[in-house]
């Protein structure tokens, strides 16, 4: 045997060596050496012939099945009712963030401004502020978010609803702080 | 040759230029796009969760789930990447979830009693072979079972889907030396259990 071909056998029991061996990476020189490593080594035979089995064995397996006719029909539906259910949650989510800022909003004024009159006073003012922002808002994703537009028109409409002066939320809101200004005169 | 892997390759860019127009199309909301892009991959997505698997009806779901999942989430995926390793990640993702779900569950016992692995449609020759390749079947699962989910999954992504290392990676998430050292070891198991079966048959 040429003197080169001799080498320590453990590199060849490694992981590594056997990666190599198995992804046809070795080079000439490493063939030679395998090869003649493998007329030496039983146990290497063996699991070489055991790893050759497992591939062959693999092979044996049968082709998957096809998927019945109506599969895409049923997919495409149920994406779309996803997809349906997703907007209505953002829709809801979307309202309830407009309700919980509008809450903080008057909240805000009603701390800062020293009479009630004058709060109120304030929230009308940015009214016409307010309606530029949504009118904004309702623009820009409108350009980002095409396909859901009638949603994106929905939420601005009822947030301009809500939020508005003379909307149900600003009355709610107008309201709950006039009986708290009551109650705290009161006190 | 060279003239022919020119043309294959004018090919591909072609065809990986369609895809990038449809996934588009389809992350806008467009319904012909999204039913192209369900029925570009189904089957193939079907294909690794059914090897997953080894159950055609729950193979089937996690295909849906899987299409589903992506479909709805086409916002979060970048365009310039291979859309297959990204589905295809989503698919084996579930099918993991899945077997994790089951595995006390599960047993060979049960195996094929929904008709999973003898279900062929129009490619049952005779009783004899159909026996023989079922019995097949249920030996390659056998080997499988005895996996860890994500070795199974690097095996089927390996061997029957035949992927790259580097595809393997995108799907999976693991280094290429991980996944070379897993496929190595899921290889030994496998040739381990060969040798106990003829053993003891």
């Amino acid at each position: 045997m040429p003197e080169k071909l001799k080498m320590p056998s453990q590199d060849m029991h490694t992981e590594a060596w056997w990666i190599r061996v198995l992804d046809d990476e070795l080079t000439p020189d490493e063939e030679a050496r395998w090869g003649a490593h493998l007329l030496e080594c039983v146990s290497c035979r063996q699991e070489l012939a055991a790893l050759t089995r497992v591939d062959v064995f693999l092979s044996q397996a049968s082709v998957p099945p096809a998927l019945p006719a109506d599969f895409t029909d049923r997919t495409v539906q149920m994406i779309a009712r996803r997809q349906r259910w997703r907007r209505m949650l953002s829709f809801l989510a979307g309202s309830l963030v407009v309700a919980a800022a509008s809450l903080l909003v008057a909240s805000v004024a009603d701390s800062m401004f020293s009479s009630f009159e004058q709060g109120v006073g304030v929230m009308y003012s940015a009214r016409e502020m307010l309606f530029h922002s949504f009118v904004q808002t309702m623009l820009a994703l409108l350009v980002r978010w095409r396909t859901i537009l009638p949603y994106m028109v929905g939420t601005a409409l009822v947030a301009y609803a809500l939020v508005m002066p003379n909307g149900l939320l600003m009355t709610f809101a107008i309201v709950w702080l006039s009986s708290r200004r009551r109650a705290r005169g009161m006190a | 040759m060279k003239g022919l892997s020119v043309r294959m390759s004018v090919s591909q860019d072609g065809q990986e230029a369609m895809e990038a127009d449809f996934l588009r199309l389809a992350q806008k909301g467009d319904a012909a796009s999204i039913t192209k892009l369900v029925e570009t991959y189904q089957q193939r997505v079907f294909n690794v969760c059914y090897r997953m698997l080894g159950e055609a009806t729950e193979a089937e779901d996690a295909t849906q789930e899987a299409l589903v999942k992506a479909v709805t989430n086409l916002h979060s995926y970048d365009i310039e990447r291979p859309f297959k390793p990204w589905i295809m990640r989503i698919a084996s993702n579930g099918c993991i979830d899945r077997i994790r779900r089951r595995k006390d569950a599960l047993s060979l016992d049960g195996m094929g009693e929904d008709g999973a692995w003898e279900w062929q449609a129009g490619n049952s020759p005779s009783p004899e072979r159909e026996y023989l390749r079922n019995e097949r079947q249920a030996a390659v699962r056998a080997v499988l079972d005895d996996l860890s989910p994500a070795d199974r999954m690097v095996v089927t992504l390996f061997y029957w889907e035949g992927m790259p290392y580097t595809e393997i990676e995108e799907v999976t998430g693991l280094t290429v030396s991980a996944i070379k050292s897993r496929l190595f070891r899921a290889r030994r198991t496998m040739a381990e259990l060969l040798v106990q079966e003829e053993t003891y048959a």
